[in-house]
């Protein structure tokens, strides 16, 4: 038998599937791209084209490379039962919803709260849980800090560059976080090479 | 009044079991697992797993679902509510214990 802590090995039960570092490090890269492209595409003929190879980035991401993944999880380590929701979405939401509140003109004592919910609110329950073991989703929840006052505005006030430098911050957050992730699982759920004869021996 | 080793001799000795235990707490963590991942987090021999899998499975603490991915057989393993029942009481009988060992003073030597 292994030593691996029980607390360790009941938290990567439950939250295998969003353990799955790869995946999130896979997501990760819509916002960093998206974030590097307005740093360094100016011209508009260079951002369409940008745009282009982003909505092929977004279709390969979700249904051929995530498929792949997955797929790499289950015959390495195995299959759970359950569905995790992608962090991406939820974050994304956050971005469209700070935009949304302020065409509604809601106040922003109402809106920063409101957007951190959904930037840093699963970092949080992910820190605050997993704790110490997922320690690092920090990082998300700090960057999320960041972004939430720029976000809770109009996206389009903040200007390209502001915009572009939270993008890249929440991107690469989550990569950190999903690689972490991903080293954590391993080190859960890999045997040892020859653990099976040695138990026989 | 029942002393500590009283709540020992009532132990589930079927869940005491250091590898059904670990098996136990795994799937009490989520809605199922396949046969590769309880192999992944125990840390057992294929053998062992399959051998525990199956008393377990025996005594109705757990179910075996066989299914096909593609053309993969998988096995799934899923906690039943016996399972769960007999894990809960399992941790408040190591607790009555533990709490019982508590209220015993060591001897002191100087």
């Amino acid at each position: 038998m292994k030593t691996t802590n029980p607390r360790l090995a009941h938290i990567v039960a439950r939250r295998y599937r969003d353990m799955q570092g790869l995946v999130t490090v896979s997501d990760a890269m819509f916002p960093l791209l998206l974030g590097a492209g307005a740093f360094y595409f100016r011209s508009d003929r260079a951002m369409i084209l940008f745009g282009g190879c982003l909505v092929v980035w977004f279709f390969v991401s979700v249904f051929w490379l995530r498929r792949r993944i997955s797929a790499y999880y289950a015959n390495r380590f195995g299959r759970v039962g359950g569905f995790a929701i992608p962090i991406i979405i939820v974050i994304a939401q956050g971005y469209t919803t700070g935009s949304l509140l302020a065409d509604l003109h809601v106040p922003l004592a109402i809106r920063v709260p409101i957007v951190f919910l959904f930037l840093g609110g699963w970092p949080a329950w992910i820190v605050a849980y997993d704790w110490p073991y997922r320690w690092y989703w920090i990082i998300p929840l700090v960057v999320a800090a960041g972004v939430t006052v720029p976000f809770s505005g109009r996206a389009v006030e903040l200007g390209d560059i502001s915009l572009a430098t939270c993008l890249v911050a929440i991107g690469a957050a989550l990569a950190i976080a999903g690689a972490l992730d991903h080293a954590l699982l391993v080190r859960a759920l890999d045997r040892p090479a020859g653990s099976e004869a040695a138990e026989h021996a | 009044m029942s002393t500590p080793f009283e709540h020992l001799q009532s132990l589930n000795r079927l869940v005491h079991e250091p590898a059904r235990l670990a098996i136990l707490v795994a799937l009490s963590a989520c809605e199922k697992a396949d046969f590769l991942f309880l192999l992944n987090i125990t840390g057992l021999t294929k053998g062992n797993l399959s051998s525990h899998l199956s008393k377990l499975a025996d005594a109705g603490l757990v179910e075996i679902e066989k299914t096909y991915e593609g053309k993969t057989p998988i096995t799934y393993a899923k906690l039943t509510l016996e399972g769960k029942e007999a894990l809960k009481d399992y941790l408040k009988s190591v607790d009555r214990v533990r709490q019982g060992i508590r209220q015993l003073k060591p001897l002191r030597t100087t």
